[in-house]
């Protein structure tokens, strides 16, 4: 409720046991000495009824007159210093709302300021049944969007936590037939094609393709890598040493070497390569000539594919539908051999291997497909 | 009482005794044999007033009535239900209302 009255008193003494009674009603009570104070901040203070003390300058009525004609409706109430029934009806009729008689206590003036306040004009209501329904539902809805945020969050995380994730895929089909050769990078995967001369470098995660470089003047069969190079095996038995820059700047080529590799690894110390059709494995000096200091007999049936790296040499073997493992030392003895579930597609060619961080790649052709995928080390 | 129409109500002395100064308050109905006090001042049901007041050209000086019924609103004013006791007096009254009435078309 609006609660800011106007006092017009001049005697201190009435002052103060009138802010006492009206902070103990709790209006907010503004005084003023005379009309002319009253009637010069009445516009500031807007009140919503005037108080007059009685027996002050200029009388009650005039005061009231004046006031009235400033503000037509406004409850004006004479605070009377003494009981006299024909001042009182006499103001009234000249439009006081009421006069409060003396002495002036809480218990008087009480029902004089609660009903001067009611009058100040039209009780003003906003529609509240409306505007708690409309709060309730928007309460409801808040708190429905809640609870449903809660749930969703509780299921998504449920099924985060407890559902099954995903598995990985471990393999990837090329958007080209027939890779050469395969090496693992730190986030991507650099793969040679032989048939469309190019070296595809693919985003490890989804092997999305991130480059394409052309290689017009060879055609790559094998590729070997190491910290800061790579090498790539042509058709006619050269291999050329690469830079690792944006178009792959050749820093070497060596004889051909006869018959022509078609794999290659560098294992942190030697090279070596191998020749799938005459069975060999070929160890060599890491030089620009990459010379030849040993060849050994691949011992098991079939080498389709070889890589390496600082402790054992890994073959691909489709007679034995399997990985073999071979000593550094003594590439002549198989250490183990694991069986390629991969060999199931009878029409799988394994064409490409690289081993990095105890896990193989490979690459290789399934019919008309070229296919990359990768399998724990075996132990 | 309507409230917002507190301040047009026919203002009124009260007379309880002659022994007391005279109270004020307003009417809020009136008729020749009732009418409705409405008053800051609290009186006792059953106790017998004499209202002056004025309606229209006449005034009444002394109109004796009988408080019926006495209400307190939420405000802390007093509601008297009114029955007047002299018949002389109510047909006075009576006149007057008529004459202070709008006529009816």
């Amino acid at each position: 409720m609006f609660n800011t009255i106007q006092v017009i008193c001049a005697s201190e003494k009435d002052r103060t046991i009138l802010k006492g009674i009206f902070r103990n009603l709790g209006a907010d009570a503004v005084f003023s000495n005379d009309l002319n104070d009253a009637l010069s901040i009445f516009e500031k203070a807007r009140p919503a009824a005037v108080f007059i003390a009685d027996g002050e300058e200029p009388p009650a009525e005039i005061q009231l007159r004046e006031l009235r004609r400033v503000a037509p409706f406004i409850p004006v109430i004479p605070l009377l210093k003494r009981r006299d029934a024909s001042r009182a009806v006499g103001l009234m009729k000249a439009g006081a709302l009421d006069c409060a008689q003396s002495p002036w206590t809480e218990e008087e003036l009480r029902p004089l300021y609660r009903k001067a306040l009611r009058l100040s004009g039209t009780a003003i209501e906003l529609d509240s049944t409306a505007l708690h329904r409309r709060r309730r539902t928007l309460a409801l809805a808040i708190a429905a969007f809640f609870a449903f945020a809660g749930f969703a969050g509780g299921l998504y995380y449920g099924f985060r936590k407890y559902s099954p994730h995903a598995p990985r895929p471990h393999s990837f089909y090329l958007p080209y037939a027939h890779p050469s050769g395969i090496m693992i990078k730190k986030d991507s995967v650099l793969i040679s094609d032989w048939y469309s001369q190019g070296l595809y470098e693919h985003a490890i995660k989804n092997f999305g393709i991130r480059r394409v470089t052309s290689l017009p003047e060879m055609t790559p069969v094998a590729m070997a890598a190491s910290q800061d190079a790579l090498w790539l095996a042509g058709t006619n038995g050269v291999i050329e040493k690469r830079l690792l820059d944006a178009r792959y700047t050749t820093a070497s080529r060596t004889a051909a070497f006869s018959p022509a590799p078609d794999s290659a690894c560098f294992d942190g110390l030697y090279f070596w390569t191998a020749n799938s059709r005459a069975g060999t494995i070929v160890k060599r000096m890491p030089g620009d000539a990459l010379g030849e200091i040993q060849t050994f007999k691949y011992p098991g049936q079939k080498l389709s594919a070889l890589t390496c790296d600082n402790r054992f040499l890994w073959v691909a073997d489709p007679v034995l539908r399997g990985l073999v493992k071979l000593s550094l030392e003594d590439p002549e003895r198989i250490i183990s051999k694991t069986e390629l579930d991969v060999y199931a597609s009878k029409t799988l060619k394994i064409t490409a291997m690289a081993s990095k961080d105890g896990t193989i790649w490979f690459a290789g052709e399934d019919g008309d497909k070229g296919l990359a995928f990768y399998k724990d080390e075996p132990k | 009482m309507s409230p917002n129409r507190t301040d047009t109500l026919i203002p009124a002395i009260i007379k309880t005794s002659l022994d007391l100064p005279p109270l004020w308050g307003r009417l809020a109905f009136l008729s020749p044999g009732e009418a409705e006090l409405v008053s800051h001042f609290e009186l006792p049901e059953g106790k017998v007033l004499a209202l002056t007041f004025e309606l229209g050209r006449a005034s009444f000086e002394d109109l004796r009535a009988r408080i019926k019924k006495a209400l307190r609103d939420g405000d802390g004013y007093y509601n008297y239900s009114l029955v007047f006791l002299d018949p002389a007096q109510s047909e006075l009254l009576k006149a007057a209302i008529a004459e202070a009435s709008p006529p009816l078309k």
